[in-house]
């Protein structure tokens, strides 16, 4: 019985012994070529980590990029851009290929020297992006664009018009009393706080520290009126679908299709008289990304018309792509797309883009008092 | 981490600058301290509650379960085989306002609109979270009932104790190691809990360790590290303490 109890039981140096030489046979099998795949067909092959929104990850699209190349898309998702700043910060290329972010994050990004360029005119799909998106100034560096252009729209309230008759006026309805709990709005410090800067008059991401003190106040108000702070757009659509809330604040108008897509009842979406601000997304190539063709080759392949439209076709943001406008109206959303303005996205020029706020750690200070009040 | 807790980031960049700032300003701002007694308090009502229903689920075990115990225990078990988050949506579906319970109340007229008040509060958090922790607190003290030797209930009654004085002299104090076990079971994981609020809390359900990932989204390490152990010194005191009137070995190796 000792025996075997001894045979069965494995020494503290026995355990090292045994992990030491199956360290030292990995290592030297690595250097047998063949054996293992090199670092020039690793960048080839894959798999892409792609680090971006949920909304946009369609698995029937990231299957056919498998199918038609051999490389997987391992997709990580985030809800907001200092998150995915975070992740590609402490990661690097090692463990990120492609991150997506908005309008001016992909310039500090940039600066900071975390992401490369992409030549564009490498990229097939790009030959039919819409000019506005093919030019885009904020992205433009030497060699191409420091972020392969997307989807884009403003922010928006969306309200149920069974309970609003007419398109509310003003963000006010969000603080009115007789909304109470019936109201959502997205959930983050860099969504909460320019929401609350508007109604100030206050630019939403360049408050100063006194700005943010009183944008914090009138955020805890919202706060006590609001049912909760949906982390992303899906869950408004659950909401708003649902009718556990009659309006909401998010990222684009897209969700009043979503909405009836989802079977929920007639939506409508107005930018209110205190304005707004809006987005364009899109992908940027990690500086040393381990597998950068493959990363190209995925841009390539889910922002071709066809898959493009299929994206917007369930994200319900502007497309970027000018050809993919005819294959959504052949998919029958013609009258999305006239509503939404997706034909012309000349507006975006216009937009007071997202940006990181000058001030970011105090919007953070501000929000996390906001949840804790 | 303990290193991160001890210097500062700015902008998304740590300052290398040994200070105990980040511990500061957990303490100096009432709202991280509100929101670290509002913790407390919902994970004590969640080990209450989950405890007490345990104690007379795993009773109902040992002394009715019969053939059938096995198998109960089995059911018990059943819910760690499937995840945590899809057991934490599961009930958004039950508490909503087309949810389960609401579908059920209206069907049979016993209310005219659907209830508001089941989701997206500490309400909901803590029925939530109930539900996740139930199986370990059901785990310990079955443990404990099992051991326990029925007769010395049946010699007091004999000697005259009723059903209620039976149970607090003689199977209380004989379970007791696996009450408190399902007390540390239960509280500490609870007072990490971050899904469970972030689903179903609401505004007013937010728990510490929402804040403290908000830190870390923001690449504020030093500040969510500092926090993440005030909460590791809270439960290290909380062992201590609990040290000086209790046999912990006893609860570790039941």
């Amino acid at each position: 019985m000792n025996t075997t109890k001894r045979r069965l039981e494995m020494t503290r140096r026995g355990f090292l012994t045994r992990v030491g030489v199956f360290g030292a046979g990995l290592a030297a099998a690595s250097r047998l070529p063949g054996l293992l795949p090199d670092l020039a067909s690793a960048a080839e092959v894959g798999p892409v980590n792609w680090l971006g929104w949920s909304s946009y990850a369609i698995p029937e699209v990231m299957d056919g990029f498998k199918k038609t190349t051999g490389s997987a898309v391992n997709f990580i998702p985030f809800n907001d851009n200092s998150e995915a700043f975070t992740k590609l910060k402490i990661g690097g290329g090692d463990q990120y290929d492609l991150i997506m972010a908005d309008a001016f994050w992909p310039v500090k990004y940039y600066e900071e020297k975390l992401t490369q360029v992409i030549d564009v005119n490498s990229i097939d799909s790009a030959k039919t992006l819409f000019p506005e998106f093919r030019n885009f100034p904020i992205w433009k560096a030497e060699g191409g664009l420091i972020a392969y252009p997307n989807a884009w729209a403003p922010f928006c309230l969306i309200y149920n018009k069974k309970y609003f008759s007419s398109p509310p006026t003003s963000w006010e309805i969000l603080w009115d009393p007789k909304y109470k709990n019936r109201v959502s709005v997205r959930g983050g410090a860099t969504y909460v706080l320019p929401l609350c800067a508007l109604m100030l008059g206050y630019e939403p991401f360049d408050m100063t520290p006194p700005q943010i003190a009183q944008a914090k106040d009138l955020a805890i108000k919202l706060k006590r009126n609001i049912k909760t702070f949906p982390s992303i757009s899906g869950e408004t659509t659950r909401l708003l679908a649902d009718e556990t809330v009659w309006a909401g604040y998010d990222s684009q108008p897209g969700i009043v299709w979503r909405v009836k897509m989802a079977g929920g009842p007639p939506m409508g979406w107005t930018i209110p008289k205190e304005g707004t601000h809006g987005w364009v997304d899109g992908d940027m190539l990690a500086k040393g990304a381990a597998h950068k063709d493959a990363a190209l080759k995925w841009i390539n392949y889910r922002q071709n018309p066809e898959n493009h439209a299929l994206m917007i076709s369930k994200a319900f943001s502007g497309p970027t792509n000018r050809a993919a406008i005819a294959i959504l109206k052949k998919m029958g959303l013609g009258e999305a797309v006239e509503a939404l303005g997706y034909e012309n996205p000349e507006p975006v020029l216009k937009m007071k883009l997202q940006k990181p706020p000058t001030y970011l750690d105090q919007y953070n200070d501000a929000y996390n008092e906001v949840l804790a009040s | 981490m303990a290193v991160y807790s001890l210097w500062v980031s700015k902008s998304f960049r740590i300052v290398p600058i040994w200070t105990i700032q980040n511990y500061l300003t957990f303490f100096q701002q009432p709202s991280y301290a509100r929101i670290l007694f509002r913790t407390a308090w919902m994970a004590g009502v969640i080990t209450l509650i989950t405890t007490s229903l345990a104690y007379f689920f795993a009773y109902f075990l040992v002394k009715e379960g019969g053939r059938f115990q096995r198998t109960l225990v089995l059911l018990v078990i059943v819910p760690f085989w499937t995840s945590f988050l899809l057991r934490t949506y599961s009930w958004m579906t039950v508490l909503g306002e087309k949810g389960f319970i609401n579908q059920i109340l209206t069907y049979f007229g016993l209310v005219e609109r659907p209830l508001t008040f089941l989701l997206y509060n500490k309400f909901a958090v803590i029925v939530a979270s109930i539900h996740l922790f139930i199986p370990f607190a059901i785990i310990s003290i079955y443990t404990a009932l099992e051991k326990m030797d029925f007769n010395l209930v049946d010699a007091a009654k004999d000697l005259g104790a009723g059903p209620v004085r039976a149970f607090w002299y003689v199977t209380l104090p004989q379970t007791l190691t696996g009450i408190w076990a399902s007390i540390l079971f239960v509280f500490i994981p609870a007072l990490g809990l971050f899904i469970t609020p972030a689903l179903v809390g609401g505004t007013d359900g937010t728990m510490i360790s929402n804040l403290i990932v908000n830190q870390f989204e923001y690449y504020r390490f030093g500040l969510g590290a500092a926090m993440a152990f005030v909460i590791t010194f809270f439960v290290i005191l909380l062992l201590l303490t609990m040290q000086r009137y209790i046999n912990l070995e006893k609860i570790y190796t039941q």
